[in-house]
């Protein structure tokens, strides 16, 4: 018993293409991207000092030695973390600054 | 001296370790709530003709926009954020030790010293990553005639390596220095103004001052470590020397 | 000597140290005075950087005040 037409063809296309552009990947707006490199900076930082934390406690739980080789690690596995983000601010610097000097 | 006690609000030992949550993290918390606060809701509104509270989140953005731009130039603009964190962890930090029956939490060297050693940890680590090893020449200062130069090296790397020392000591000295003496001036209204007697009115004269003076060393003491934060960080990215 | 009397006397001579924060204040806000009557257009720059140098002026003297506060109360 059918109440109502099928959908043509035509209807199918439109909700397919409406369907579509509503998932499709957009391309990040200007507020989104810079959010996401300072995101990456923080994760650089953070990455340091979570992995220097880790080591210094695996090699203390190891080796027994408890607070020295967490703190040496700590301090380490920081500036690690500072080297990495100022190598991502570098290049992000220069990227940025790529376009100004290419001669028109 | 007890108002400079720590208390634990939530133990928390593993093994030989103490993690817990006491009322100095406590209260370093609410300084950061209230940064956050300021800057995430009342920084939010984008009326052309600011209100009060937006007024203050610009002026304060502005205040340390403007000392990073003077003091450490064009290449310090990445770390203005944390710049900027870090001006008003320690103006909040500062004024809510303040606060009556508040802590404050910068009156420990711990917690003055943990935030100098990473500024100076992170400031070297900076040059190095902007200089490569160029960043040694540092400690060598221009025009020095050679023969001078084994007893001005090592001065120059004590000096460097005594600038954490002075960060923190500087603002941790000031702030317990005001605590202890409004103690002390507190303690006299209430011995100079026992049975009735109206001399308890000159400490307490003192003491609202003495207040008012602190509230201006709080803020002071958070601008000073800020700009020579930025000074640091200048002689690290540039090296003007 | 008991060294609970060395404790105080130390505390007492290290405070001397104030006298060097006093001179070295009055002498930042003279020279701040000076050149702002001199160049009243910068005088607002000035007040900056004279903010600066008594901070650390303060400093030099309140590393003394630490040493007495530790005399009296921690050692």
């Amino acid at each position: 018993m059918r109440d109502e037409k099928p959908p043509t063809l035509a209807d199918l296309d439109e909700r397919l293409r409406k369907a579509r552009e509503a998932h499709a990947p957009r391309a990040p707006t200007t507020a989104e991207r810079q959010n996401s490199l300072g995101y990456r900076i923080i994760a650089d930082l953070l990455a340091g000092i979570i992995v220097g934390l880790g080591a210094g406690w695996a090699l203390d739980s190891w080796l027994d030695t408890k607070p020295r080789f967490t703190l040496v690690l700590l301090g380490l596995g920081f500036a690690g973390g500072v080297w990495n983000a100022v190598k991502a601010i570098k290049q992000l610097d220069a990227a940025a600054r790529k376009p100004e000097r290419r001669p028109e | 001296m007890e108002q400079f006690q720590i208390h634990e609000w939530i133990p928390l030992h593993l093994g030989r370790l103490n993690l817990s949550f006491t009322n100095s993290a406590f209260w370093m918390l609410v300084a950061v709530a209230c940064a956050t606060l300021l800057m995430l809701n009342m920084g939010r509104a984008r009326e052309l003709v600011p209100g009060r509270w937006q007024a203050l989140a610009e002026s304060l953005y502005d205040f340390v926009a403007g000392m990073v731009r003077d003091n450490v130039g064009d290449g310090g603009k990445p770390y203005f954020p944390f710049i900027f964190s870090l001006f008003l962890f320690v103006m909040f930090a500062n004024l809510l030790g303040m606060v009556p029956l508040a802590f404050a939490s910068t009156s420990h060297i711990v917690v003055t010293f943990a935030l100098a050693l990473f500024i100076f940890v992170g400031v070297t680590v900076i040059g190095f990553a902007h200089h490569g090893l160029h960043f040694l020449s540092f400690f060598v200062p221009q025009g020095v005639p050679a023969w001078l130069m084994p007893i001005m090296v090592p001065i120059e790397v004590v000096s460097y390596f005594v600038r954490p020392v002075s960060l923190s000591v500087r603002l941790f000295a000031n702030v317990l220095a005001g605590h202890v003496i409004l103690k002390l001036f507190a303690g006299f209204i209430i011995s100079l103004g026992a049975l009735f007697s109206l001399l308890g009115v000159l400490p307490l004269a003192a003491v609202v001052v003495f207040t008012g003076f602190e509230i201006f060393i709080a803020l002071l003491q958070a601008y000073v470590f800020t700009i020579l934060t930025c000074l640091y960080l200048n002689d690290a990215l540039n090296m003007a020397h | 000597m008991d060294p609970a009397i060395g404790k105080y006397i130390g505390a007492g001579l290290a405070a001397i140290a104030l006298a060097g924060a006093g001179v070295g204040i009055g002498n930042i806000f003279g020279n701040f005075l000076n050149g702002a009557f001199r160049n009243p257009a910068v005088a607002d720059q000035l007040f900056g950087r004279a903010m600066l140098g008594f901070a650390l002026a303060e400093a030099t003297g309140l590393f003394g005040l630490l040493v007495s506060i530790l005399l009296l109360f921690v050692l």
